[in-house]
């Protein structure tokens, strides 16, 4: 039989839990973002989707879902949206930042599992690994990529994963704030590691589910962009 | 002789270039002033473009210099690739102010929903959250 907590105890985790930020980012995700607002929705106040530039009705459905919407004018890419929607959620106030797939890829339930790692751990970051968890639907050309990305990683970083591109992580806003994307594109999941590992964060892996669907195949990137964010990791090594 | 000179000057002006961008790395910089003063010297002893031609394997010193102003085009095509990549990170970060910006004044809102709750409904979805998970995960107590 399952005792309630002391009050104490349960207030102090309501203000942990309202204190995490969910964010979203968003692009062209009209007929599957409102789903995945209310599904963050049912165990996290806050969530924030960052619509970035759609030409469809992604900010409009986020919104009426419960959402807190912030949009971009224009296009600029995954990875922009993902840091303003962490610096949205920084300024707003929020302690724990989970960055989340729009397109109804992940379970928020595993979130909230990371949540409580970090806590009870003591961690700056918690990363989500589909090889610890669940890859349902994974295709093998996904897979060896994927490896491929985990090898890369250790390579340039040092961090021993078992995967190196999943969407689902949890932060403490102390460590996020030190998260500063200058790639745009894809190629910032690579770049959330390389700092990551630059600055030290004490960080784990939990498992977690990704379920790829028809619609998350259609819409995800294909494997082939590999090569351009390659590219782009390169390209910005050259800056100053 | 003239066009010792006219060459000279120009290597100069590409040296001037260089000199005057910003926002490129020192290996960049550093591969550009090398193939410039490697040009300024063949231009001055022609000879000494065959002999490094020769002992890189190439064979005619003007191969050599045709593949290395090849070398150097691909190096300001990237440099001006990250000048565009600068401007593209100015534009990100006066989107990126100018979307938080909105949020926050609610000049951004995508319609009249109810998005926006008030206290009491924050503090009772908290305590739902509450009762519904993180006990039963996280801390709760069995007998």
């Amino acid at each position: 039989m399952t005792l309630a907590l002391p009050k104490s105890v349960a207030l102090q985790n309501a203000r942990d839990i309202s204190s995490v930020w969910i964010v979203i980012p968003a692009y062209n995700e009209g007929a599957v973002i409102a789903d995945t607002v209310l599904h963050a929705r049912t165990l996290f106040k806050h969530v924030v989707v960052i619509n970035d530039g759609s030409s469809d009705d992604t900010a409009i459905a986020a919104e009426r879902a419960g959402a807190t919407v912030v949009n971009h004018p224009v296009n600029l890419g995954q990875g922009a949206a993902l840091q303003t929607g962490i610096d949205f959620a920084i300024v707003r106030g929020a302690n724990f930042v989970a960055t989340f797939d729009a397109d109804g890829q992940h379970c928020i339930d595993d979130v909230l599992t990371m949540f409580n790692y970090l806590q009870s751990e003591n961690l700056d970051v918690v990363l989500g690994s589909r090889f610890l968890g669940n890859a349902i639907g994974i295709s093998r050309l996904r897979r060896t990529v994927l490896w491929a990305a985990i090898i890369f990683t250790r390579l340039t970083t040092g961090l021993k994963l078992t995967d190196a591109h999943n969407g689902l992580r949890v932060f403490t806003s102390g460590s996020i704030a030190k998260i500063s994307l200058y790639q745009n594109r894809m190629a910032h999941a690579s770049e959330i590691l390389e700092q990551i590992a630059k600055h030290k964060f004490a960080y784990a892996e939990l498992g977690n589910t990704v379920r790829y669907t028809p619609y998350s195949l259609a819409k995800g990137q294909p494997s082939s962009n590999s090569v351009n964010i390659l590219i782009d990791l390169f390209l910005g090594r050259l800056r100053k | 002789m003239i066009a010792k000179i006219l060459l000279t000057l120009s290597l100069f002006a590409g040296w001037l270039y260089i000199f005057t961008q910003s926002g490129i790395s020192k290996a960049l910089r550093f591969s550009l002033y090398t193939i410039l003063g490697f040009g300024l010297y063949t231009v001055w002893f022609p000879e000494t473009s065959t002999v490094v031609a020769n002992i890189l394997g190439i064979g005619r010193g003007a191969d050599l210099i045709f593949y290395t102003w090849i070398a150097f085009s691909f190096g300001v095509l990237l440099n001006v690739h990250l000048k565009l990549r600068q401007h593209l990170n100015l534009i990100t970060r006066l989107s990126r102010n100018i979307a938080i910006d909105n949020t926050i004044t609610g000049r951004s809102r995508s319609s009249n929903t109810d998005a926006f709750k008030t206290f009491e409904e924050d503090a009772a979805h908290t305590m739902q959250t509450v009762n519904i998970k993180a006990l039963s995960i996280n801390d709760s107590v069995t007998e």
